[in-house]
């Protein structure tokens, strides 16, 4: 069992019986001491979504799934196709990919972790740290180099974020895939 | 056959939670004809709370003796800690219409058990704190599943200052009290003889109420209001703003009647209200100082200029909320009224110096007034809580029913 505070999107929890997919878990602070956790919430058998809260120290019971390492291979409307050690492919469904679609790009050679359900795909995690290059950015400010002052800046796959505004086009930057946060610029 | 609901109502500290519940219980009693048991955990805090309204539930002793009352048309029953119910009341308590847990208090493991084995549906609720978050709108309603038995849920009800949201609790003839209480000068006349302090013409005082937790932003504003050329006369109720109060007149301690002056300002305490009086206390002074949930949402319908002591949370969380309700309350206010707002009220729930923050807030009074009518007139627009929760149950029982 684990509260619904600790439950992280990806993970499965059990609802009368059924295998839930936990998309999203908002946490949100009510009043005095009491908080609320919002999750959205698919249902693995038969793919119905819903929305739903708890309190945030609700036990839930969850389930440990499969796991396999698997590379990003291509996109075939309206699947999302990886590949693992053995060049098996494996199909998942954009709404599944909910918290890893804006790092999805053409190309990408993060190893993942596929999550399994009775053989089923259920998501993909991508490593915690992972290198983008940026496709867009405005021209950097000259004399700021403290990485205190941020701008827009866009990867190749279209995606914005924040970065230091000494980052500039062609860039490799490192983003925190829990957070969406811009970490660091590094060199490749 | 008339409908039966059930509330819980655990009371943490202060008045908030059995003064929002007796108000929800009673109003639903009394104009939607519902059948109301209301548990209470706390007998004594309760008797202490319905002392000035309801006299007469009380023994020679001033206490509540028995553990199921009628009052108001409300079964009040005590909640005792552990649980003493036995299977037939928590059978009894399982086949209610609506059960609700106010403040997110639990409800007894057993009565949860019964629930879990009674054929008709039975709307759960979790009735929760009041905030202006912008994501309660996202919450109000959702269901969540229980591990009592596959058709039981529970759903999160959240009041709130939006459509929707759960609305506020509002009774059908507050408006017009506090018009009534509005119209008529001679009311303060009242209320100032009432002190003792009715003697002088007091038509161009200005009245003031205080009903905060204890701040050392209290000092400062005391002194302001001690400093400026117009008499203040300061109306405080019993409770917790007498510590600070009377540590302000290095008093060891103030009770209801004692009349303590600096400068021009008067300090009078006042026993503890009814909430009918209370709420006559709120329309009838010029500028009101208000704390927690159920006062906070009366000087709303009082209209009159308030500022709200929100109950501090770890971390700071309660400054997030009240700056989610001052975004919506300062829409529409003219530029100088809402920064001087603004700064009081920040002030206040920081415990600043509130002394030139009360100078800057004093000559936005009038500006306050004319906000607080029309904010009043938004807010009324809206259903109120008691009137959504009952249709929240109507489209339940449709869903169970279709």
């Amino acid at each position: 069992m684990k509260t619904a505070q600790e439950i992280k999107p990806g993970q499965v929890i059990m609802i009368d019986g059924s295998p839930w997919k936990v998309q999203k878990n908002e946490f949100n602070r009510a009043g005095r001491s009491s908080a609320i956790n919002k999750m959205k919430l698919k249902n693995i058998l038969n793919g119905m979504q819903t929305e739903t809260t708890f309190k945030c120290d609700d036990k839930l019971e969850y389930i440990v799934l499969e796991q396999k390492e698997v590379t990003y291979s291509y996109f075939a409307d309206p699947m999302y196709v990886f590949v693992d050690s053995d060049y098996e492919q494996i199909e998942i469904e954009k709404d599944d990919l909910e918290n890893v679609l804006m790092y999805i790009e053409d190309g990408m050679e993060d190893v993942c972790q596929a999550v399994f359900y009775n053989t089923k795909v259920i998501s993909v995690d991508l490593p915690k740290t992972i290198v983008r290059q940026i496709a867009y950015t405005e021209p950097s400010v000259r004399g700021d180099t403290s990485g205190k002052v941020t701008k827009v800046a866009r990867l190749n796959n279209g995606h914005e974020l924040q970065v230091s505004s000494f980052c500039e086009i062609g860039d490799f930057i490192e983003i925190d895939t829990l957070t969406g946060e811009y970490k660091a610029r590094v060199k490749r | 056959m008339t409908t039966r609901w059930t509330v819980f109502c655990a009371i943490i500290d202060n008045f908030g939670d059995i003064g929002v519940c007796w108000r929800l219980a009673r109003q639903l009693r009394q104009e939607h004809a519902l059948d109301l048991e209301l548990w209470v955990d706390d007998w004594l805090a309760l008797s202490a709370f319905l002392k000035a309204q309801l006299p007469e539930l009380h023994d020679q002793n001033g206490s509540l003796d028995q553990d199921t009352l009628l009052a108001d048309g409300v079964l009040l029953r005590r909640w005792h800690n552990p649980w003493q119910g036995d299977a037939a009341i928590d059978d009894h308590i399982a086949k209610s219409d609506v059960i609700i847990e106010a403040f997110g208090c639990e409800l007894p493991a057993s009565v949860k058990l019964a629930l879990g084995k009674v054929q008709k549906p039975v709307l759960w609720l979790n009735l929760e704190y009041l905030s202006a978050e912008q994501w309660v709108k996202e919450c109000h309603g959702l269901s969540s599943p229980q591990p009592v038995a596959k058709q039981v849920r529970k759903h999160f009800f959240f009041p709130g200052f939006e459509q929707g949201t759960g609305g506020l609790l509002r009774e059908a003839d507050i408006l017009e009290n506090h018009a009534r209480w509005q119209q008529h000068a001679e009311r303060r006349q009242q209320l100032l003889q009432m002190t003792g302090l009715g003697a002088k013409n007091q038509a161009d005082h200005l009245l003031v109420s205080l009903f905060s937790y204890d701040t050392p932003a209290l000092s400062g504003w005391l002194d302001a209001l001690a400093e400026q050329t117009q008499p203040a006369i300061c109306f405080v109720p019993e409770g917790k703003s007498l510590t600070a109060v009377s540590r302000h007149f290095a008093r060891p301690e103030l009770v209801a009647g004692d009349v303590v002056s600096a400068g021009a300002l008067s300090v009078a305490v006042l026993p503890f209200r009814s909430q009918n009086d209370y709420d006559e206390l709120l329309s009838l002074c010029d500028f009101n100082l208000v704390r927690g949930e159920d006062s906070f949402v009366r000087a709303q319908w009082a209209a009159r200029p308030f500022i709200w002591h929100i109950y501090p949370q770890e971390d700071g969380v309660h400054m997030l909320k009240l700056q989610a309700f001052e975004h919506l309350y300062l829409d529409g206010l003219e530029t100088e009224a809402a920064k001087a707002w603004r700064a009081f009220s920040n002030g206040w729930n920081q415990g600043e110096d509130c002394r030139e923050l009360w100078h800057y807030l004093r000559p936005q009074l009038s500006g306050l007034q004319s906000h607080g009518r029309k904010w009043q007139k938004k807010l009324a627009v809206m259903p109120d809580l008691a009137t959504n929760l009952v249709n929240f149950e109507t489209l339940f029982k449709l869903s169970a029913h279709p």
